[in-house]
């Protein structure tokens, strides 16, 4: 039988498996990465097809439990008010992904020290910003230069456009005197690596079929496999190997046809996400390590951090740009840092959402009862459609040890292999800052000329970003890896995706996940000669 | 009404006929607008497609329906009136709850009804649509604001 072999073993081929991947390709090592789902044909994609607005909420729906996909896991979401919201094949969740690219801000790495809460993160906003840079010119990214929530950072294609929807919340703002920027967004508003430019189909979130948002399978995994990396789709992994002297062996996993598989790696890689990573490490028991890999610390799983959102849309009677363009559009910072007026610590940004299409403005405004049935349906249906916008909350999530993911006893992915299960709770500052960002909200739509505002908070299936559960520090006791990525208790076991986030900051993760192992594989590639000591 | 529960297909001959009674209550045809209603068949065949994978749900709750109906007019649904087939409908908020997401979708994504409202009638892509670029100048007050980023 052939030995299976490799000198590194990347598991998930999403934001940070495609990133790490592709950055150590350089060494020459032999590269091999194992990924449960497919690559995603976008002819697939919904918005290639007229019912594109019921295909995006089922076959391409981002709650694994709907889609329900051979490819995918359940989650059991009971204990959580947000459910968790991913897609499994080449590119991860970025296939489903809006392309909001903001990244941290300096003092989201200095909670501790500059609010008196969480944890400092071991590294700061300089330490990335190189590799903020290096994953912008490889994802792609639009953007305007000058914004003042930020330090300077390059543009280098020229921000999505304003549209009606954009132009009446700006409106807003200016009324105000808050602050609004156009979104970075990794979406290529001009023809970019191969990659033709964005024509405004208005279903990003249920992938990309003019392939113009920056997925990792039409980005980071082209160039990677040309300079050799090896992927190797429909593989799902039950568990890492370990060795007898403790470090990381490898990993067994199903193959396509459900064939057991064993691969053996001097390094291990996980880039799974911030639920399906503790699930792994939680699933690879051993006498060597009973409570799951890397687990000496007891915080793998622990301090899951989602993002909870806030919703706030109103009718306009002037036209809004509905489904038409990219969902990103406009943000804004003017909440994000903290205020010791207010009664909650940390902040949010606002991200301006377009609209949505006629079949969705319609189906939740009949369910809701702002939309007629019955004789005066057309009339309020006519009134709805392409007259509705407003803005989602993004806020920041402190770390908690008694929210984490576990192992379900009962529920099993098609493998057989044992299913995560969320426990989470929104704590009394993140609900505080959602009621604060639902009237602020409310008074931006009121000022742009809103009626019948709309809220919603929690977004009950807005669980996009999974963070902080196999978290980074110095202190073994305090975190599962260290300030380059390495497990503390194993010196071959690296993790790159969110789960090594120390704390959650008020804005989307996937430029920072991808920067942080951009990061960790240069940190790797300066210690090859040292990489175990 | 037997016939409501226990098919081998996701709805039966009944449950067909009740749903599409139900489907032009909700959405009626108009004139005005020279729009069909909810039961014509293109946009029927469509929401029978959508609402398949709840079929479950969807025949209990027309059990039910028909369960009132014959307890309150000693009739079937089909052979009220309309003003009394609405009346029982807006007492069903379980019923109303499955079913009005699915002809909305089925509805407003048939390129006839989206025509019939100046709305694109064909797939987003290859076509895609037009956006405005806007007007850029409503930055100038933000871009005279001082940093609003701490640094440790």
């Amino acid at each position: 039988m052939t030995r299976d072999h490799v000198d590194v073993l990347v598991i998930g081929a999403g934001a940070s498996g495609a990133a790490v991947a592709w950055s150590l390709a350089e060494t020459k090592m032999k590269i091999v990465c194992l990924e449960q789902g497919d690559w995603v044909n976008p002819q697939d994609y919904p918005s290639a097809h007229m019912d594109w607005e019921s295909r995006w909420l089922n076959q391409f729906s981002y709650d694994p439990n709907i889609r329900a996909r051979e490819t995918d896991y359940p989650v059991n979401n009971t204990d959580s008010p947000i459910q968790v919201a991913n897609f499994n094949g080449v590119g991860g969740s970025t296939i489903l992904y809006a392309g909001h690219f903001p990244r941290f801000h300096p003092s989201d790495f200095r909670v501790k020290t500059l609010d008196g809460v969480a944890e400092d993160w071991p590294i700061d906003y300089q330490t990335l910003e190189h590799f903020y840079d290096e994953n912008d010119r490889m994802m792609g990214v639009s953007g305007l230069q000058g914004d003042p929530a930020y330090p300077p950072k390059p543009a280098l294609m020229p921000p999505v456009p304003l549209g009606k929807s954009g132009t009446i919340l700006a409106n807003g703002f200016n009324k105000l005197g808050w602050h609004w920027w156009p979104s970075d967004s990794a979406v290529a508003t001009k023809q970019y690596d191969g990659r033709d430019q964005c024509i405004n189909l208005g279903a990003c979130v249920a992938g990309c079929a003019q392939g113009a948002k920056a997925s990792t399978d039409i980005t980071y995994w082209p160039h990677a496999i040309r300079a050799g990396v090896e992927l190797r789709t429909r593989c799902r992994v039950r568990e890492i190997i370990v060795r007898k002297d403790g470090m990381a062996g490898g990993a067994i996993y199903y193959d396509k046809r459900g064939a057991e598989r064993k691969i053996t790696a001097e390094v291990v890689i996980l880039a799974c996400n911030g639920v399906g990573t503790p699930r792994l490490l939680l699933n690879s028991k051993s006498k060597l390590f009973p409570d799951g890999m890397a687990n000496s610390s007891g915080l793998v799983g622990k301090n899951l951090m989602l993002h909870p959102y806030s919703a706030i849309f109103a009718r306009f009677n002037s036209e809004t740009d509905g489904a038409r363009g990219p969902g990103n559009c406009i943000w804004s910072q003017e909440f994000y840092e903290t205020d010791s007026s207010r009664n909650f610590v940390r902040g949010f940004t606002f991200e301006i959402a377009r609209g949505m299409g006629p079949a969705l403005t319609v189906a939740r405004g009949m369910a809701e009862g702002r939309i007629a049935w019955g004789a005066n349906h057309h009339l309020s249906a006519r009134e709805a459609i392409n007259r509705i916008t407003g803005m989602v909350g993004i806020c920041e999530d402190l770390p908690d040890e008694n929210n984490q993911v576990t192992l379900d006893p009962h529920l099993k992915d098609p493998d057989g292999i044992p299913a995560p299960k969320l426990h989470y709770v929104i704590s009394e500052n993140t609900k505080r800052m959602l009621e604060f960002s639902l009237a602020r909200g409310a008074e931006i739509l009121d000022a742009a000329g809103g009626k019948d505002i709309q809220t919603i908070a929690p977004i009950p299936d807005g669980g996009w970003h999974l963070m902080g559960t196999a978290r980074m520090g110095t202190d073994k006791n305090k975190s599962v890896v260290n300030e380059w990525g390495r497990c503390h208790d194993i010196k071959n076991l690296f993790i790159v995706d969110g789960s090594i986030f120390v704390t959650s900051a008020g804005v989307n993760p996937t430029r920072t996940i991808q920067a942080l192992a951009l990061y960790i594989a240069d940190s790797i590639k300066h210690r090859l000669a040292t990489l175990f000591d | 009404m037997d016939k409501l529960v226990g098919s081998s297909l996701p709805f039966s001959q009944e449950a067909r006929s009740l749903l599409r009674s139900i489907a032009i209550l909700l959405i009626p045809k108009s004139e005005e607008h020279e729009l069909p209603g909810g039961n014509d068949d293109a946009i029927f065949a469509h929401f029978l497609e959508l609402a398949g994978p709840n079929s479950a749900n969807i025949n209990q709750c027309l059990f039910d329906l028909q369960k009132k109906s014959i307890n309150e007019y000693d009739d079937s649904f089909l052979k009220l009136q309309s003003n009394q087939q609405l009346a029982m409908l807006h007492t069903c908020s379980n019923l109303l709850e499955v079913l009005i997401p699915n002809i909305a979708f089925a509805y407003y994504q048939d390129p006839r009804i989206l025509s019939a409202l100046s709305l694109k009638d064909s797939p987003p892509f290859p076509g895609g649509n037009v956006v405005e670029e806007g007007d850029w100048s409503l930055l100038d007050p933000v871009r005279k604001r001082k940093p609003l980023y701490r640094i440790p």
